[in-house]
C-alpha cells in the first residue's frame, strides 16, 4: 500500500501491476484520484462531469474480483477519464455541446465498453472543443480548460481536457479522439505521450461522429508504455463498424520493449526539409526538434530526407473534408429525438432555434462550410476535388515511406499560446494543425512525444514541446519502438507541472 | 441562384440550407470568415489532380457486411425513447409542419 | 382521345423481406398493428455514436432482383448520403446510391399491349437502373398542429428500381408494377403488398407531340397505394396534362398527389427550386463488391421466372390465359408442374383445368393457400389417371375431389369406398341399355324421329338403373348404335 502521491507517481502500467499483484487496491487508487481531482478541478476544468460514487463501486468490485482469485482485465484498477466524445451508456455525453447537454444515451460504445471490460475505473468523462472542433479546448458552452503547465495557457485541443487531466495526474490514463491532430497537440502542449491509430485500427462506434474518414480514437497518457498498453486494449476489428479493421492485433507492449531496451538499430527516421520551412515555425520548436533528432540517432536511427510534395495543400484538403463530413454528422442534431429541444411554432423554427442556440460559432462556422463545399454545383471542384489531393497526399506518404520507417516533425509549429489569444482568428488556427493534419488525411498511425520545454521568459513561462513520429499504415508497433527508445533517453517524462506537485 | 460574391448573401443562403437560424451580428461576423476561409481552400484548384482517383478511406476485401441476424446485445426501444424531448403515446412529436 | 403521346416512367420501391434493418442489426418485419417506436435501436433514431453495417441479406436479395429483370450488376458499387430535412428521416440524410448503383439497365417484360394475349407476345420495358437504400419513418398528421412520427419502419431495406420513360398508358404503367410484383414474390424477396406499403410507386407523366424527340414537362404522382388508384391516377393526370396544353398553356413541373373522390390530380407543390441534396460518397461503409463468380452462381440458381413458365405451359397446349393464371403465383405453377410430373403426358390441359378449376375454388372457400393445399400433386395425377382411365367419370371426379379434399385420403382410396367405379363393360352397359328402351317406347320413338332432347333421358335412366356408374358415353355409344339398327318390323297386329 502506498500513499496517495506514490500511487499518483505510478504509471498505468505499474498501477495495474500493482493492483494485479494486490500491493495496491483498487479502492485506493481510485480515492487518491479522486482527491487530486479534487484538488486540481478549481484550477483546471478539465473535467464535464465525474463518477466519484460509481468509480469507487467499479473500484471495489475489482478488488472483491482479485479477491476471489478471478482474472482481472489488463486495465484493472487504473481509474481513467473518458474525452466526452465517448457514448458512455447512463452517463451524461455531451461531446463538449450545448446541444447534447444532459443527453443521457441508452447504450454503451465500444471504447467505453473495451475500457470498462479491462477493469478500468471511469472517474469521470473530460472536457473538449465542441463536436471535436478546435485546438485550444476554449470552443465550448462551459468553462475553457487550463493547460496544468501554465494555467493560464491553453492546454490545446479539441482532447484538451484530457489532457490537462493527464497532465495534472488527477487521471492515470484518458482517452482522446484524433481528426486533425487532436489527441497529439494536446500531447504536446502538455508534456504528454499522444497517440493517433490507424484509420480503422479502433472503432469509432460509440464516438460520436465529427468527420467519419479522419476521426480515431486514441490515448493519451504521460508514458510510452502506458500508450502500449491502452491501445492494446481498444485496437481489433468491430462488427458495429465497418470501417474498423481486421488486421491482427500486435504485440505493442513487446515493442515498446525493444525500443527502451534493444534501441533502433538501422532504423531510418524521415525527415520533410521543406515543411520545416515553415514560417510561424516557432524556433524553440525547431530546436527541440533537433534535439529529439539528435535523440534518436543516438539510440541508433539514421535520418533521411524525404519529400512530401503535396504538404502545402493538406490544411485546405482538410478543411474541405471535415467540414463537409461534419456538416453532415451534425444534419441529426435537430430537437426531435434527443438533446437540446428549441419548441417553436412550426418545425423548420424549432430546427433553426435549436441549431442556433446549440452549436457555438466555430461549429457553425464549419457546417456553413461544410454545406457549400457539399452543393451539387461545387461538388466537382471542392470536395471531389479534395479527395483527389487527398489521394495525392497519401501517396506522398506512401512514397516516403521506401525512404524511411518513420516520419518526423515537430507536432505543433509553437507551444502554448495564453486563453483568448487566438480567438479572432480561425483561419490562423486552422494553420496551426499544418504538421497534424497529413497522418489524418492519409490514415497512417501518428504519436506526439515529450520533447522538452520552450525555455521561460519575461513573456512566457517554460511551456511542453511535442515531437511528432508518424508511421506507415498498421505501423503502430514501429512508433512505439521509437517513441520508447527516445523516452528510454530523456526524462522529459518525469516532469511534473506544479498543480501536480512538480517543479514546472 | 443568389450571388457568390457577397458574404452576407451567402451565408443566409447556406444558413437556411444547413437549417441554422444566424442573428444578424452573427451573419455579419461569419460573412468575412467563412469567405476568407473558401479563399484559402480555392488554393486547391491550383493543384493538378488530372487522372487521380478520389481516396478510399475505408476498404475492406469483405464489403463490411453483416449477417441478418438481431444484435446480440440489443438495445431496448424503451431507453431509445425516454430520450425523445417531446413524446405522445410512445409517437415522437414534431411541431407543425407542411407535407 | 388527342393528338399527345404519352410517356410514363415509374420509380418503385420494394420493401426486402429480410429479419433486420438495412444497415442496423435491429429486429424488423412489417406487422400489422405492431406498437409504434418498437422495432427501433439506437441507430434508427439517428443517435450520436451510431455507424451503419449492411445486410449481407439484404443485398442478396437485391442482386436476385436485379439478376431476374437482366440488369448488370457492378462488381463495385457505392453508398451515398442523401441530405434533407425532415422529421421521418433521423440522421438529417438518407444513406442509398447516387451515382454508382449496384445495378444498372435491365428490363421488365409485360404483355405487348399491340398484340393478341395468345401470342404470348411481349414488351420490353427497359430500366435505368436499381439501387438499395433505408426506409424512412411514417409521419401522421394531426388536427391541431403537431405530427407525430413512427420509427418502426425507419431503415428498412428498400430496393428502389427505375425504369427508363417507356410506357405508353396507365394500363401499361399498372402491368409494369404487377410484373415486378409478380417477380419478386417469385424470388421471396418481399411481400409487395401495395396496401401495406412493401411496394410503392411514383409515377413521372409527361406528354408530347408524336415525332417529337424531347420530352415534355414531367409531373410526378406520389402515394399510389393501390393498382387501381395508379391507374385511375395517370389517366387524370393525363387528362389534365392534355386539358393545359390544349388551352394552350403549358405544364409547370409539380409533384402531385391523387384525390380519388374526386378523380383528379392536385398539385402537392411546384419544382421551381429543385433540392439540392448534398450528395457524397458514404464514409461509414467501404465499397459494395460483388463477385462476378458469386454472381454468375446466384444467376444460376435463380428460380424459373413467370415468362418463362408462361411459355412453356403454352407449349404444353395451354391457352396465354390459362398460362398466365397458372403462373400467377410461384407456387401453383410449381404445384401444376409438380402434377405434370407425375402424370401423362397429355394430361397439361385436364391438369390446368383442374387446378385453376376445382382446386382454386376448394382452396378459396377454405381460405387456404396452394402452399398449404391438402390434396397433394401425386393425389391430383392420381385423379387425372383416373378420369383419363375412364374409371370415374368427370362429374363423379369432382365428388372424389372434394372428399380428398376435406379427408386427406388419396382419390384411388375414396373411389374404393364409396364406390365411385364406373361401369365400362360394353355388354353390360347394352343389356341395361335394351331395357330402358324396351321400357320407354314412346321415348325410343321420339329419339328415332330426332328428338335429340330424349336422348338425355335415355342416358339420365340409365344411370340410374346403374347407381350413377354407367359410363356415359358407352351408354350413349350403345344408343347410336341401337339407333343405327334397322327397325324391328312391326309384329302383326291381330
Amino acid at each position: 500500500m502506498g500513499t496517495s502521491e506514490e500511487i499518483l507517481s505510478l504509471s498505468a502500467r505499474a498501477l495495474a501491476a500493482a493492483v494485479h499483484a494486490g500491493g495496491v487496491s483498487a479502492v485506493e487508487a481510485t480515492r487518491a484520484y479522486l482527491e487530486q481531482i479534487t484538488a486540481t478541478e478549481p484550477i483546471l476544468r478539465a473535467y464535464r462531469c465525474t463518477l466519484p460514487d460509481r468509480a469507487l463501486a467499479q473500484a471495489a468490485a475489482v478488488d472483491a474480483a482479485r479477491q476471489a482469485g478471478e482474472a482481472l482485465g489488463p486495465l484493472a484498477g487504473v481509474p481513467i477519464g473518458l474525452k466526452d466524445i465517448f457514448v458512455t451508456e447512463g452517463v451524461e455525453t455531451t461531446c463538449g455541446s450545448a446541444i447534447l447537454s444532459g443527453w443521457t444515451p441508452p447504450y454503451q460504445g465500444t471504447q467505453a465498453r473495451r475500457c470498462a471490460e479491462a477493469g478500468a475505473v471511469l472517474l469521470g468523462k473530460l472536457a473538449m472543443d465542441e463536436f471535436g472542433m478546435g485546438s485550444s479546448n476554449e470552443n465550448t458552452p462551459f468553462e475553457a480548460v487550463r493547460n496544468p503547465w501554465a494555467p493560464a495557457y491553453v492546454p490545446g485541443g479539441s482532447s484538451g481536457g484530457t489532457a490537462a487531466a493527464v497532465a495534472a495526474r488527477s487521471c492515470a490514463l484518458g482517452l482522446g479522439s484524433d481528426t486533425g491532430g487532436s489527441i497529439r497537440q494536446p500531447a504536446s502542449l502538455c508534456n504528454l505521450v499522444g497517440l493517433k491509430p490507424t484509420y480503422g485500427r479502433v472503432s469509432r462506434h460509440g464516438m460520436i461522429a465529427f468527420a467519419s474518414s479522419l476521426d480515431q480514437a486514441g490515448p493519451l497518457t504521460r508514458e510510452v508504455g502506458d500508450a502500449a498498453l491502452a491501445l492494446s486494449v481498444l485496437a481489433g476489428h468491430d462488427p458495429h463498424d465497418a470501417t474498423s479493421l481486421t488486421a491482427p492485433v500486435p504485440d505493442y507492449l513487446a515493442a515498446v520493449e525493444l525500443g527502451a531496451r534493444v534501441g533502433l538499430g538501422g532504423l531510418r527516421v524521415g525527415v520533410d526539409r521543406h515543411a520545416m520551412q515553415l514560417e510561424g515555425l516557432d524556433p524553440q520548436v525547431r530546436a527541440r526538434f533537433e534535439d529529439g533528432l539528435a535523440i534518436l540517432v543516438g539510440a541508433g536511427a539514421t535520418l533521411a530526407e524525404v519529400e512530401l510534395p503535396h504538404f502545402d495543400h493538406a490544411v485546405a484538403t482538410y478543411y474541405v473534408l471535415c467540414t463537409a463530413e461534419a456538416s453532415s454528422n451534425l444534419a441529426r442534431y435537430d430537437g426531435i429525438r434527443y438533446g437540446l429541444r428549441r419548441e417553436r411554432a412550426s418545425l423548420r423554427e424549432t430546427y433553426e432555434a435549436t441549431r442556433h442556440d446549440g452549436f457555438g460559432a466555430e461549429v457553425k462556422r464549419r457546417i456553413l462550410l461544410g454545406t457549400f463545399v457539399l452543393r451539387a454545383d461545387s461538388y466537382a471542384d471542392y470536395y471531389g476535388r479534395a479527395m483527389k489531393v487527398r489521394t495525392l497526399i497519401a501517396r506522398d506518404y506512401a512514397a516516403a515511406f521506401e525512404r524511411c520507417d518513420v516520419l518526423a516533425s515537430p507536432t505543433s509549429p509553437v507551444p502554448g499560446w495564453r486563453l483568448g489569444a487566438k480567438l479572432d482568428d480561425p483561419l490562423a488556427m486552422y494553420l496551426s494543425d499544418v504538421f497534424t493534419i497529413g497522418a489524418n488525411l492519409a490514415g497512417l498511425p501518428a504519436m506526439s512525444i515529450p520533447a522538452g520545454f520552450s525555455d521561460a521568459s519575461g513573456e512566457h513561462p517554460a511551456l511542453p514541446i511535442g515531437l511528432q513520429l508518424i508511421g506507415p499504415r498498421l505501423g503502430e508497433a514501429t512508433l512505439l519502438r521509437v517513441a520508447a527508445a527516445h523516452e528510454a533517453a530523456t526524462a522529459w517524462h518525469r516532469e511534473r507541472p506544479l498543480l501536480a506537485g512538480g517543479a514546472r | 441562384m443568389p450571388s457568390d460574391h457577397d458574404p452576407a448573401e451567402l451565408v443566409d443562403t447556406l444558413a437556411q440550407l444547413a437549417r441554422l437560424e444566424l442573428l444578424p451580428d452573427e451573419q455579419a461576423q461569419l460573412g468575412p470568415q467563412v469567405e476568407a476561409i473558401l479563399g484559402y481552400i480555392r488554393t486547391l484548384q491550383g493543384v493538378d489532380v488530372e487522372g487521380v482517383p478520389e481516396y478510399l478511406s475505408a476498404e475492406r476485401a469483405d464489403s463490411g457486411l453483416r449477417a441478418d441476424e438481431p444484435a446480440e446485445r440489443p438495445v431496448d426501444p424503451q431507453a431509445v425513447i425516454a430520450g425523445v424531448p417531446v413524446t405522445r403515446d410512445g409517437l415522437v412529436v414534431v411541431p407543425k409542419f407542411k407535407d | 382521345m388527342s393528338d399527345y403521346e404519352v410517356v410514363i416512367g415509374l420509380e418503385v420501391h420494394c420493401q426486402l423481406a429480410t429479419a433486420t434493418k438495412m444497415f442496423t442489426p435491429c429486429a424488423y418485419a412489417y406487422t400489422l398493428g405492431v406498437e409504434p417506436n418498437t422495432q427501433i435501436d439506437a441507430y434508427t433514431l439517428g443517435l450520436p455514436g451510431t455507424l451503419p453495417v449492411a445486410n449481407r441479406e439484404a443485398v442478396n436479395h437485391a442482386v436476385r432482383l436485379a439478376l431476374a429483370v437482366h440488369c448488370e450488376v457492378q462488381p463495385v458499387s457505392r453508398w451515398a448520403r442523401k441530405h434533407y430535412f425532415y422529421p421521418d428521416l433521423p440522421k438529417g440524410y438518407q444513406i442509398t446510391q447516387a451515382d454508382q448503383p449496384y445495378a444498372q439497365a435491365g428490363y421488365v417484360e409485360i404483355a405487348d399491349p399491340a398484340a393478341e394475349p395468345e401470342s404470348l407476345a411481349t414488351k420490353r420495358i427497359p430500366l435505368q437502373r436499381i439501387h438499395m437504400e433505408e426506409d424512412a419513418g411514417k409521419n401522421t398528421h394531426v388536427g391541431g398542429g403537431d405530427s407525430l412520427v413512427d420509427f418502426n419502419r425507419a431503415g428498412a431495406p428498400l430496393v428502389e428500381i427505375v425504369s427508363l420513360p417507356a410506357l405508353r398508358s396507365a394500363a401499361e404503367a399498372a402491368d409494369y408494377v404487377r410484373e415486378l410484383r409478380t417477380i419478386v414474390r417469385y424470388l421471396g424477396i418481399s411481400e409487395a403488398n401495395m396496401e401495406e406499403g412493401t411496394l410503392r410507386c411514383d409515377a413521372n407523366v409527361s406528354l408530347r407531340r408524336p415525332g417529337q424527340a424531347e420530352l415534355g414537362t414531367r409531373c410526378e404522382i406520389k402515394n399510389l397505394n393501390s393498382f387501381k388508384f395508379l391507374e385511375a391516377a395517370i389517366n387524370a393526370e393525363i387528362r389534365r396534362q392534355t386539358d393545359l396544353l390544349e388551352r394552350g398553356e403549358a405544364v409547370v413541373q409539380s409533384t402531385m398527389s391523387y384525390d380519388p373522390s374526386a378523380d383528379q390530380t392536385r398539385v402537392m407543390r411546384t419544382k421551381e427550386a429543385a433540392a439540392d441534396y448534398r450528395y457524397f460518397p458514404e464514409p461509414d461503409m467501404p465499397p459494395l463488391l460483388l463477385d462476378e463468380a458469386w454472381i454468375a452462381a446466384t444467376a444460376a440458381e435463380l428460380p424459373e421466372l413467370a415468362w418463362d413458365r408462361r411459355r412453356r405451359l403454352v407449349g404444353l397446349g395451354l391457352s396465354a390465359y390459362d398460362a398466365g393464371v397458372l403462373t400467377a403465383e410461384r407456387e401453383l405453377s410449381e404445384y401444376f408442374d409438380a402434377v405434370l410430373a407425375l402424370a401423362d403426358a397429355d394430361q397439361a390441359k385436364p391438369a390446368c383445368n383442374w387446378i385453376t378449376g376445382e382446386l382454386l375454388k376448394l382452396l378459396n372457400q377454405s381460405g387456404r393457400s396452394i402452399a398449404a393445399c391438402p390434396v397433394a400433386p401425386a393425389s391430383l395425377a392420381e385423379l387425372l389417371a383416373l378420369v383419363d382411365g375412364d374409371t370415374i367419370s368427370g362429374r363423379a371426379a369432382k365428388e372424389v375431389l372434394d372428399k380428398a379434399f376435406h379427408e386427406g385420403l388419396s382419390p384411388a382410396a375414396i373411389v374404393e369406398r364409396d364406390g365411385y367405379r364406373q361401369v365400362s363393360d360394353h355388354a353390360a352397359i347394352a343389356a341395361m341399355v335394351r331395357e330402358v328402351v324396351a321400357n320407354n317406347p314412346k321415348q325410343l320413338e321420339q329419339l328415332r324421329a330426332g328428338k335429340d332432347k330424349v336422348r338425355g333421358f335415355f342416358v339420365g335412366q340409365v344411370m340410374r338403373a346403374s347407381n350413377g356408374q354407367a359410363n356415359p358415353q358407352i351408354v350413349n355409344a350403345v344408343l347410336d348404335q341401337l339407333l343405327a339398327e334397322p327397325e324391328p318390323e312391326p309384329e302383326p297386329k291381330d
